[in-house]
């Protein structure tokens, strides 16, 4: 049988009595947080963000109902191809167990050869979690999680969301042959063609003859293979590669020389741009509205976002130079202090930057709080979970630059990730990035340095995120 | 006014994590993905939310609440240690449904409460429905901005900017405010432009379409939280 797609010893399972949910658990998340992979039939994998070899878990959903007892013959075969006969053994049994005993705990610690240390009918420390053996996932899984990871984070631009998914799809579809992933690279590529074919039209701004815009026509080689059933779909794809290749020849793809940003609709040229200051500073206090600043996620906390009342009962919020970015985010109005939401409103387009209004109650208007979001329904975050989001964003950012070669600015965001997890109160992950930061990750024990240590190469999706 | 005092899922499943129980699952479910304890209530907030989401618009038993808030409490720290950047499976939802589409919603008739007696439903209720409206974003968020900006010109009475379309002489003000609602929403292709003064028949049916869809989210909503249309027909 050929090598199993995921490899890590040992490996600990966990049920919790009553739920549908086993956890199998190898190596603590570090501090860029996991990049989550949904495999289909129920089963969900999360890399370690920053070091994607490094394999962090597998969770995988009980059937429910009358069905609960029977294991679907799919997911048998997935378990074995994602851990190995042996490891897969032990694991159907503690499923089994957990289904015909919902009510009772169960851990089991997985090794190769089917062995199971860990007696069920008792919850262990996560404590106990292997951090001794070595760790791998196959590099389709990884690449396609933190594809995803870039892809769907807040205020990512069109084409880089584009460019993420059709990475991915790539990505699973060559694993295709051994996992049953055919729906997700199908889901994938209609998202990922639809958001292209947008972007396309109004215009890409890719570097001529630079990294990014070989790596994307490259990859849409790449996909338009994928897409063969869809001939129509699939010369559209070669033809943009073609003309990436060759410069832009045709008119309707408008190739710049600067960064994406400088694409944005009506924008005026970024030379000729006013003076940028601050948005704050352009607003008398009586006018301003205060911002939560600590809370808002990904990018957006580097972006200069200010609000203001306009009207009796109106509150605008703009993002300057976002009006790319805006897609998918919201600002939300609060009364100070508390978590009852008044109003919420999509971002439009204003002149390049991203501009939301808000219609709030008259006689809250001097007491009100705004964020931005690209999860409306959640409620305001703590500030330990605000600083901890912000963490993991930063984490992320350094672990792009590290695979982009940009030590410098890795370095640089590492530092600044240790401090926001000090902020959050989790020392052990700030200490995590400052050995990131300083020493790279020979400073890990548990890492498989045959394979997991093998420098991560940027993918596309980084390259053109980057502007390179 | 009726207001039904009933046990839903989402206050058994409060009552239980505020418990023992409840806090020693919560640290468990922390510990076990490394997520330090100052996120307990994040987690317990968010939990919540995930079973009210779950249960609110269906009729679901929940045989085994614990296990149940155990998955749920799982899901939510994963979402965590994920930076909450959403799946694709978010971005499919966004590009597979159209929200234009006519029977898209809720197909629930009669009277809403707030139209009825708008007065009646201030304090703690209007608190309540904006709560509940909130939690429900995740389904349709843009409804939901609507639905608020609804209650925000219906109950508080907030004025309408010049630039905000406004219905033709004659017009009712609860057609007033839905259309500042659909317009505060971002539905800004339901309404005539500059380029062309008068909203044609495909525009006006777009609307009266965004209109009911709302419209059904806050009558949803105003049952959810035990306003009844009768109740607030009867005083």
């Amino acid at each position: 049988m050929a090598e199993p797609l995921l490899g890590c010893q040992p490996l600990v399972a966990h049920y919790v009595a009553g739920s549908e949910l086993v956890s199998v658990g190898s190596w603590p998340v570090g501090p860029a947080g996991s990049a989550g992979l949904d495999l289909g039939g129920g089963v969900e994998l999360d890399v370690d963000a920053a070091r994607p070899g490094c394999l962090v878990g597998l969770t995988i959903e009980l059937p429910s109902g009358d069905s609960r007892g029977a294991l679907p013959g799919g997911l048998r075969h997935g378990l074995d191809l994602l851990l190995g006969p042996g490891c897969s053994d032990t694991l159907v049994a503690l499923l089994r167990e957990s289904a015909r005993d919902p009510l009772r705990p169960a851990t089991a610690r997985l090794t190769g050869n089917g062995g199971r240390s860990a007696a069920s009918g008792s919850v262990d420390s996560p404590d106990q979690r292997g951090t001794d053996g070595a760790s791998y996932v196959a590099p389709a899984l990884h690449r396609a999680a933190v594809a995803y990871g870039v892809a769907c984070a807040p205020g990512t631009p069109p084409l880089v969301r584009a460019v993420g998914m059709l990475e991915a799809a790539a990505e699973l579809a060559a694993i295709g042959g051994v996992l049953d992933v055919d729906g997700m690279v199908g889901r994938d590529l209609r998202i990922g063609v639809d958001l292209l074919l947008d972007a396309a039209a109004g215009g890409i701004g890719l570097m001529h003859g630079g990294k990014a815009a070989r790596a994307f026509a490259g990859l849409l080689r790449r996909v338009s293979r994928l897409n063969a059933g869809q001939s129509l779909a699939s010369a559209r794809l070669t033809s943009l590669a073609r003309d990436f290749e060759r410069g832009g020849a045709r008119a309707r793809l408008r190739i710049h020389d600067r960064h994406l940003d400088a694409v944005a609709g009506a924008r005026p040229p970024p030379d000729h741009r006013r003076p940028a200051l601050p948005a704050a500073d352009r607003l008398s206090p009586p006018r301003r509205v205060p911002v939560d600043v600590g809370s808002l996620p990904g990018p957006l906390a580097e972006a200069g976002l200010a609000a203001r009342r306009t009207g009796a009962a109106e509150v605008e919020v703009r993002i300057d130079g976002w009006a790319v970015r805006r897609g998918g985010l919201w600002a939300r109005a609060f009364v100070a202090g508390n978590d009852s939401l008044l109003s919420v409103a999509p971002f439009r387009a204003d002149a390049g930057d991203a501009v939301a209004r808000l219609l709030v109650p008259p006689d809250a208007i001097r007491r009100l709080e705004v964020d931005v979001t690209d999860r409306p329904e959640m409620p305001r975050p703590s500030p330990a979970l605000a600083a901890t989001q912000h963490a993991i964003h930063l984490g992320r950012s350094a672990a792009q630059a590290e695979r982009l070669g940009e030590l410098t600015n890795a370095t640089l965001r590492w530092r600044q990730c240790a401090r926001q997890w000090a902020r959050a109160g989790d020392d052990d992950r700030a200490e995590a990035a400052l050995a990131f930061g300083d020493r790279g990750a020979e400073s890990l024990p548990w890492v498989d340095r045959r394979r997991s240590h093998e420098p991560v190469p940027p993918l596309a999706v980084d390259l053109i995120d980057a502007g390179q | 006014m009726i207001i039904y005092e009933q046990r839903s899922p989402a206050e058994q499943a409060d009552r239980f994590l505020r418990s023992s129980a409840g806090r020693a699952l919560i640290n468990h479910i922390l510990a076990t993905n490394r997520l330090p304890r100052f996120l307990a209530d994040d987690l317990r907030q968010d939990a919540l939310r995930r079973v009210w989401a779950a249960t609110a618009e269906t009729a679901v038993a929940i045989d085994n609440l614990g296990g149940f808030v155990a998955t749920v409490l799982h899901q939510a720290a994963v979402d965590i240690v994920r930076g909450r950047v959403r799946g694709p499976q978010a971005m499919d939802w966004q590009q597979v449904i159209d929200l234009d589409a006519a029977g898209w919603g809720w197909p629930f008739d009669g009277a809403l409460p707030l139209d009825v007696e708008a007065d009646a439903v201030a304090g703690e209720s209007l608190a309540a429905i904006r709560r509940a409206i909130h939690r429900g974003l995740a389904v349709d968020p843009v409804s939901g901005a609507a639905a608020l900006a609804y209650l925000t010109v219906a109950v508080d009475g907030a004025p309408v900017p010049p630039d905000c379309p406004q219905p033709a002489g004659g017009a009712t003000a609860t057609e007033a405010a839905e259309w500042a609602a659909l317009w505060y929403a971002g539905h800004r292709h339901c309404f005539a432009g500059p380029a062309v003064p008068t909203a044609s028949p495909a525009v006006r049916k777009r609307r009266s379409r965004l209109v009911r869809r709302f419209r059904d989210r806050l009558t949803v909503t105003a049952r959810l939280v035990g306003l009844e249309p009768e109740g607030a027909r009867n005083g």
